[in-house]
């Protein structure tokens, strides 16, 4: 295989090479009169295809590139080979000639086994059907052209475009081969047949194809059925031997219906990326060659008015025609421009389209499937991925198949993965399937990348909102439950005053009346008087149970410790209180203080009513800014779920839950409990002083009761205005 | 008829600290010099007046916490000579424990329903005023209840006559006091008392010094609590 630099050389002086000399010839040497003849056919014929063919050379490693390259540089070569001929007639009768001549007719073949293949082959190369390949192949047999003609036929066979007719004998002929003249002839010299069969594969291709070849190639087709209808009225016209004006008209229309050719290639380039000229990595160099062949194409259009009329016209009204032709073709210049460079690097002004449109995209989404099904199509579209699956990472770090973005029909494997990770956190994985037209390039990877970390701080945010929302509505909940318990014990104490004290106090000012009915009637005795005042005593102590039901002023007065101590001293079942130095010495905020103790009463509770416990133990320790609290027993334990206790353990997950503490429960059934509160404290909560000893206190608010402490305990501030009006912005665009 | 107590009264409620005030001086065997509503003022009317005894409440403006507790700490140290009795509506051990924590001579603790005792009070603040110490069988119970969880505590080795007995010793009545109040003979209670200190290897002492004793010996911490699961029931 020629390396298609080789190609681009060899094709590129040869092409140059001769139209150079034409142009020089034809243009100031020796002007040829003869219609069709001249510089018409090689300048507006072929120098487009044949620019466009070096060009797509460059451009694509596409097969068919080369064919136009080829076909067109045949063409030159032949229209420079019958300049020669012409302006040189002698040379005819020079003895060397049969094989000069051989120049002459293998170029023409080129140019005809180029142009044909190019059309049938039409965009890539790809030929659907067996018969067409056949077809197409058997006319590479024209490339024996000059070996079989100088084989069979006695007289030299002058190529066909020469509008020369000369009887040279052939001197090599083999005359027993010569049976095989007329079927060269009309098989390989003329180029009837491979012309009708690269058209017949195109139309077949054209009309018979799948729906995706035949919209590719519908255009082209009928840009070769008129350049070909074109051709053949041109030959019609030279085999009948009509000269001067119907000679001039046909090759005239051939000449332009030429260039129907390249303008149909450059539709396929622009319209559906043919050649694959879109391929990023030579975006720029077939933007910049482009340029240059718009540049050429401009200054052939300009100059072709004037140089087809050369011999008509004074040289006045030449430059005339001229600049208006350059004045009017400007616009079709710059749009033309305009249209390959958005063809070509359309993609990479759509790529920071991408970005950009992603990031509006993105901002609009509340909903996590939603920010992934936005993400996905995004990338699929911004680089033309055949799909585009993009998955959240559960908490156990397998992937989670809802919710999932995907666009397109996911099929195969992935070629391209992205991992979504922000700092070490693992969130997500954005897969591509094939890309839809060629392979993705580094640049492209690397815009995958760019978008990815946008997404990645989208899908977390969006999680974030989401895990606040959760929170949120614990919060709520959890508030909810404080308050309900709050008025559950109002209701209790309530009770207890109404029914108990109330009653009690009543019973005494009727006791008291009767002794002073009996003092006035003498009949009083000090007994009765000490068992009014014992009845007064079980009153009051029934009055300090229910004040220390409501708040333990031991609390307030001497801390955690000696609270929970005094607590064990009234506890039916044995329990040891343990507490380290610093929980002994440290006063805590008091909240911390009354959650930690309402934890230890609950948790107590639960092991004096249901666990059947032998013993049981409390320990209180600080480490570091955490104060430690842990409740065991060696009783009954539970099973989650199971046993009264839930409502208590709800109560203390929600306390715990308001000082930002973390609450452990370990309980299996038979096996024991064990609760520990770990509660902070640093932070906002705690920064109040350990005791406000100086500070006035109304007697009112000295029996607050620990429901109101854990409520004023109750995180406001962290959940700021600030934090909360995005989160109801989400909540009313999600209603929305 | 010895001659009667001098003490200041501090109580913030106005009809406790009248009630009380009559209820003192209508035994005759007490003068109340003044009776106060808060802890600055009591320190002001001890400086002044120079009571033998001071009965105080616990919890007084302005903070209504410990007030009572301070401003014994405080006459203490100022005047050793006054005895303080601190009158609390506190079962919590905890509070007796704070009072007594830097030594218990002349301090007593008793919780208010022992106003309806006046003998009881009265003694209690003579008890104080001579250096003694008086503390409230509730609060005794408290203790020893705590104690006696651990088998090995002395405490709980303690019958409960001699934890009848205990209470009585601890409000720092005689042991002809306590035969009355348990309706015992004067030997059973010296056999009980004699119990009581044995049991708990204290050195004998005399009457006004084995509240003292008591407390000195409640107040030690106790053995290691016994680890959750690591004894038979």
């Amino acid at each position: 295989m020629i390396p298609r630099k080789a190609w681009f050389v060899t094709l590129g002086v040869l092409g140059i090479g001769s139209l150079s000399y034409v142009f020089v010839v034809q243009g100031f040497v020796s002007p040829d009169p003869d219609p069709g003849a001249g510089l018409g056919w090689p300048l507006v014929g072929v120098l487009p295809l044949y620019a466009l063919g070096m060009w797509l050379l460059t451009a694509t490693s596409s097969r068919v590139a080369l064919y136009v390259a080829l076909g067109a540089t045949g063409a030159l070569v032949g229209s420079a080979f019958e300049t020669l001929v012409r302006t040189h007639p002698d040379l005819l009768t020079t003895p060397g000639y049969p094989y000069l001549n051989t120049v002459g007719i293998t170029a023409d073949a080129v140019a005809t086994v180029g142009l044909v293949l190019m059309i049938g082959a039409f965009p890539d190369g790809v030929i659907e059907r067996q018969w067409q390949r056949v077809a197409l192949g058997t006319v590479w047999v024209c490339l024996l052209v000059a070996p079989l003609t100088l084989l069979t036929t006695p007289h030299v066979v002058l190529p066909q475009y020469l509008g020369l007719s000369a009887e040279i004998d052939n001197p090599v002929v083999v005359p027993w081969l010569e049976w095989g003249a007329p079927l060269v002839d009309d098989l390989v010299v003329h180029p009837w047949l491979p012309a009708s069969l690269g058209v017949l594969v195109l139309v077949s291709r054209a009309f018979t194809g799948d729906a995706r070849t035949r919209a590719r190639v519908r255009v082209m087709a009928c840009s070769v059925l008129v350049w070909m209808g074109s051709w053949v009225l041109w030959m019609i016209t030279l085999e009948l031997g009509l000269r001067d004006t119907p000679l001039g008209v046909a090759a005239g229309l051939m000449t332009l219906s030429m260039l129907a050719v390249p303008v149909a290639l450059i539709h396929g380039i622009l319209r559906y990326g043919a050649f694959d000229v879109a391929d990023a990595d030579r975006a720029r160099l077939v933007v910049r060659s482009s340029t240059t062949f718009i540049a050429v194409l401009y200054g052939i259009a300009v100059a072709a008015p004037a140089l087809l009329l050369f011999d008509r016209l004074e040289p006045v009204s030449a430059v005339l025609l001229t600049a208006l032709a350059a004045v009017a073709l400007l616009p079709l210049r710059g749009w033309l421009q305009r249209a390959v460079t958005r063809a070509v690097l359309g993609d990479r002004e759509h790529h920071v389209a991408l970005l950009g449109e992603l990031g509006a995209r993105l901002e609009q989404a509340m909903e996590l499937d939603d920010v992934l099904a936005r993400l996905a199509e995004g990338v699929r579209g911004g680089l033309d991925a055949s799909w585009v699956r993009v998955q959240v990472l559960g908490a156990d770090g397998q992937a989670v198949t809802s919710p999932a973005g995907i666009a397109g029909d996911v099929v195969g494997d992935a070629v391209a993965t992205q991992d979504l990770i922000r700092g070490d956190e693992h969130l997500g994985r954005l897969e591509l399937g094939p890309r839809r037209r060629g392979e993705y390039d580094v640049a492209e990877l690397a815009l995958l990348q760019t978008v990815a970390r946008q997404a990645t701080t989208t899908v977390a945010n969006v999680r974030l909102t989401a895990r606040l929302n959760e929170q949120l509505d614990e919060l709520s909940a959890s508030r909810m439950r404080l308050i309900t318990a709050q008025d559950e014990e109002r209701r209790r104490i309530e009770r207890n005053l109404h029914d108990g004290i109330q009653q009690s106090v009543v019973a005494l000012i009727a006791n008291l009346g009767r002794a002073r009915q009996r003092l006035q009637r003498d009949e009083l005795r000090p007994l009765e008087l000490v068992e009014l005042q014992d009845q007064a005593r079980e009153m009051l102590t029934d009055l300090r149970e229910l004040a220390r039901g409501i708040h333990p002023q031991v609390l307030s007065d001497r801390g955690l410790v000696a609270a929970v101590e005094s607590r064990s001293s009234r506890f039916p079942v044995p329990l040891a209180v343990i507490a380290d130095e610093r929980a002994r010495a440290t006063r805590f905020a008091p909240d911390i203080e009354a959650v930690a103790f309402y934890t230890v009463r609950e948790a107590l509770a639960n092991v004096a009513k249901h666990s059947g416990a032998s013993c049981a133990r409390v320990s209180l320790s600080v480490d570091g800014d955490r104060l430690q609290v842990e409740v065991v027993d060696d009783g009954s334990g539970f099973s989650s779920g199971g046993r009264g206790s839930a409502g208590g353990l709800t109560n203390i997950r929600d306390r715990v839950a308001a000082v930002s503490g973390e609450l452990v429960v370990d309980a299996a059934p038979g096996g024991g409990t064990r609760i520990v509160v770990d509660l902070p404290l640093s932070g906002a909560m705690s920064e109040s002083v350990s005791v406000p000893s100086t500070v006035e206190r109304p007697v009112a608010t000295d029996t607050d009761d620990l429901d109101a402490a854990a409520d004023a305990a109750i995180p406001e501030p962290a959940l700021s205005t600030d934090t909360l009006a995005p989160v109801h912005r989400a909540e009313e665009a999600a209603r929305a | 008829m010895p001659e009667p107590l001098e003490i200041v009264i501090a109580e913030d409620n106005y009809l406790v600290r009248e009630g009380v005030r009559r209820l003192l001086e209508d035994s005759g065997r007490v003068t109340v010099l003044a009776g106060v509503g808060t802890a600055v003022e009591l320190l002001d009317a001890v400086r002044r007046l120079g009571p033998e005894a001071v009965l105080t409440d616990i919890r007084m403006p302005p903070t209504h916490r410990m007030e009572g507790i301070e401003a014994a700490h405080a006459i203490r140290e100022a005047h050793p000579e006054i005895g303080v009795v601190v009158l609390s509506q506190h079962t919590d051990e905890a509070y007796a424990l704070a009072l007594f924590e830097n030594g218990s001579a002349g301090l007593g603790y008793l919780l208010k329903d022992r106003v309806g005792d006046l003998d009881d009070l009265v003694h209690a603040l003579v008890e104080v005023s001579t250096g003694g110490s008086v503390v409230d069988p509730v609060i005794i119970d408290a203790l020893v209840r705590r104690r006696s969880r651990d088998e090995a505590d002395p405490f709980a080795a303690l019958t409960p006559r001699e934890l009848d007995v205990l209470r009585e010793m601890a409000l720092g009545k005689t042991n002809a006091r306590i035969e009355e109040a348990l309706y015992l003979s004067s030997s059973t209670v010296e056999k009980h008392v004699n119990a009581i200190f044995t049991k708990l290897s204290i050195p004998e002492t005399g009457v006004n010094r084995r509240v003292a004793a008591v407390l000195a010996f409640l107040q030690r911490p106790s053995g290691d609590p016994r680890p959750i699961g690591t004894s038979a029931p």
